[in-house]
């Protein structure tokens, strides 16, 4: 069946009403509406009871109020913090991946408006209720979280929080330690991918920001070469700047792997991909066990805001060093303000408005839900609501 | 044809680009995204939303809906893949309401006669079914001009075709495509 009338005709005449109501000032239904589809993601309906609630507490000015109504939608979950968390879990940033058990413990972790800075260090996952066909959640597959999603669980009232999150791995570290960031980063591959990302994700900022030439080369390991095509200065301008500070904290991954779809471990000795290649340069680095230490500290990694201890053992040590970070706040400020407000916040031009929500984020707790409501009501988010 | 649609879809972008007086502070106009489009149309309709054929139409048009919400994803192949997915949705909701004989447990046509030919789509009738169809895709009252607009579309679609039931589901599906389709149901 094929609209006869051209469906282009609407739009026109669509795309001019709404430059007529252009001229028209926000009623507080308007707003209350706006600050629903915003948070949840999807419109809500001009017969549902909680409209009239929310454009009262909009006309009251209890803009807070009227967000906490739309963060208990079960939408806001379904559809904002899937897209939230989906592109961070994935080496493609792509909102299209599967559900997985990254995807709960980051939308669980919301919901329970838990301390932010677990995502990176909890020993926790989220799981589905446990239900007739629907497998535990498993190292080995995504079938729990895959069936979850096919049933359209709600995910507000359908997550479970479970401690440890994994029984057979003592070294849990949030989302660094999910299966889903597994299969996206420790597949292949010598495991410096997960820190690359880690940095990306977690703290805004790839790695062309914050490789640094001149840090100690001790740490590269042996696979890399020192005179790649026969000329060591390359070594020195291009691959240095990144091995270094990249090698040094990688090992706290390195008891990591992902093999045909199982996310393995290894107690105590790092799997055999961390010193793979060893005849290229023996005379680097090895890999003997999960300890770290932070070289990206100087120059320009300055303002990444490093505080507490530059050295650790295992990823939650790691996850722990990047959560209390001042550019963790700042990343999840920029994260959250890109899903509401649909567009990114400039850390130069607004820079006073980053730090005003990354220090309330901090101050609160680092209350994500909260830095949700907070974020959307914000003039500079949805206009002056 | 094709002209009048590529330039309608392009000034259908430029509007959305263009800041408005409603858009106050920094509000920032966006497209829905795919998974916020889909969403939305099980709201709107009330489509079981693991039925077949939208899960059909969905899968077929996914990586063309847009994929952040950007303005600047709105294309061609963009409205078109909308349109698909919105199409579906309406059929299904059209068929749900033809088949429930309490007209007050339809979703959105409580006043059509499914029983009947086009030539029953009287002007009330017609004016009923825009306006569910503005509460329900755009949350508002159509304005007068989409009103007339739709009313053209009622009459073009009802125009030629065999005074049946089946041509009154074809007809609704034009309208409720197009309601389904428009600016005002693709901005978040």
């Amino acid at each position: 069946m094929q609209a006869r009338t051209p469906i282009a005709a609407i739009l026109l005449l669509c795309a001019a009403s709404s430059a007529a109501r252009a001229a028209e000032p926000l009623t507080d239904q308007d707003k209350a509406l706006r600050l629903f589809q915003r948070i949840a993601g999807v419109p809500m309906m001009l017969d549902d009871e909680r409209l009239d609630v929310m454009t009262a507490l909009v006309g009251a000015g209890r803009l807070d109020a009227a967000a906490r109504i739309a963060t208990d939608d079960a939408a806001f979950y379904r559809v904002t913090l899937r897209d939230w968390a989906s592109v961070m879990g994935n080496r493609d940033e792509s909102p299209y991946s599967d559900f997985d058990d990254f995807q709960a413990l980051a939308i669980g972790t919301v919901r329970d408006n838990l301390d932010a800075r677990l995502l990176l260090m909890g020993n926790f996952r989220y799981d589905g209720p446990a239900a007739p066909g629907i497998p535990t959640p498993s190292t080995a597959n995504n079938e729990h979280y895959r069936l979850l999603d096919a049933e359209r669980a709600d995910l507000r009232t359908n997550l479970y929080r479970i401690t440890p999150q994994w029984p057979t791995i003592p070294d849990a570290a949030g989302l660094l330690t999910t299966r889903g960031w597994a299969a996206s980063h420790f597949a292949g591959g010598t495991n410096r991918r997960a820190l690359q990302y880690a940095f990306q994700e977690f703290l805004c900022t790839p790695i062309a920001r914050w490789k640094d030439p001149g840090l100690d080369e001790g740490y590269i390991r042996r696979d890399v070469d020192r005179a790649p095509g026969g000329n060591h200065s390359t070594f020195e301008t291009t691959c240095r700047t990144c091995h270094a500070p990249m090698d040094a904290m990688a090992g706290a991954f390195a008891t990591f792997d992902f093999v045909n779809g199982n996310f393995a471990y290894s107690r105590g000795r790092p799997m055999g991909k961390m010193n793979q290649h060893g005849s290229v340069y023996p005379q680097g680095n090895v890999t003997s066990d999960s300890s770290w230490v932070n070289l990206a500290t100087k120059d320009q990694n300055v303002a990444l805001g490093w505080r507490g201890p530059l050295a650790g053992d295992g990823p939650a040590a790691l996850g722990l060093m990047l959560a209390n970070s001042q550019a963790f706040k700042q990343c999840m400020v920029q994260r959250v303000f890109h899903a509401i407000c649909r567009r990114n916040l400039d850390a130069q031009s607004e820079a006073p408005l980053l730090d005003n929500l990354a220090s309330g984020f901090e101050t609160s707790g680092y209350r994500l839900k909260t830095l949700f409501q907070k974020i959307a009501i914000q003039p500079e988010c949805l206009g002056d609501l | 044809m094709r002209h009048r649609f590529l330039m309608a879809t392009w000034i259908f972008a430029a509007t959305a680009l263009a800041p408005t007086a409603r858009a106050t502070g920094r509000f920032n106009v966006g497209l829905k995204n795919f998974r916020q489009f889909f969403e939305a149309l099980v709201l709107e309709t009330g489509v079981n939303p693991t039925d077949p054929a939208v899960v059909t139409a969905y899968s077929k048009a996914l990586t063309r809906l847009p994929r952040s919400g950007a303005v600047a994803e709105l294309t061609t192949p963009t409205v078109l893949a909308v349109a698909s997915v919105a199409g579906a949705f309406c059929a299904r909701m059209i068929d749900a309401d033809a088949l429930e004989t309490d007209p007050t447990y339809r979703h959105a046509h409580q006043t059509v006669d499914f029983g009947k030919g086009p030539s029953a789509l009287t002007d009330g009738i017609r004016q009923d079914v825009v306006n569910t169809y503005g509460r329900l895709f755009w949350q508002r009252m159509p304005t007068a001009d989409e009103r007339a607009l739709l009313a053209t579309l009622f009459a073009d679609a009802a125009t030629g075709i065999p005074d049946t039931p089946l041509a009154t589901k074809s007809v609704l599906h034009a309208v409720c495509g197009a309601a389904a389709t428009s600016l005002a149901a693709l901005v978040n």
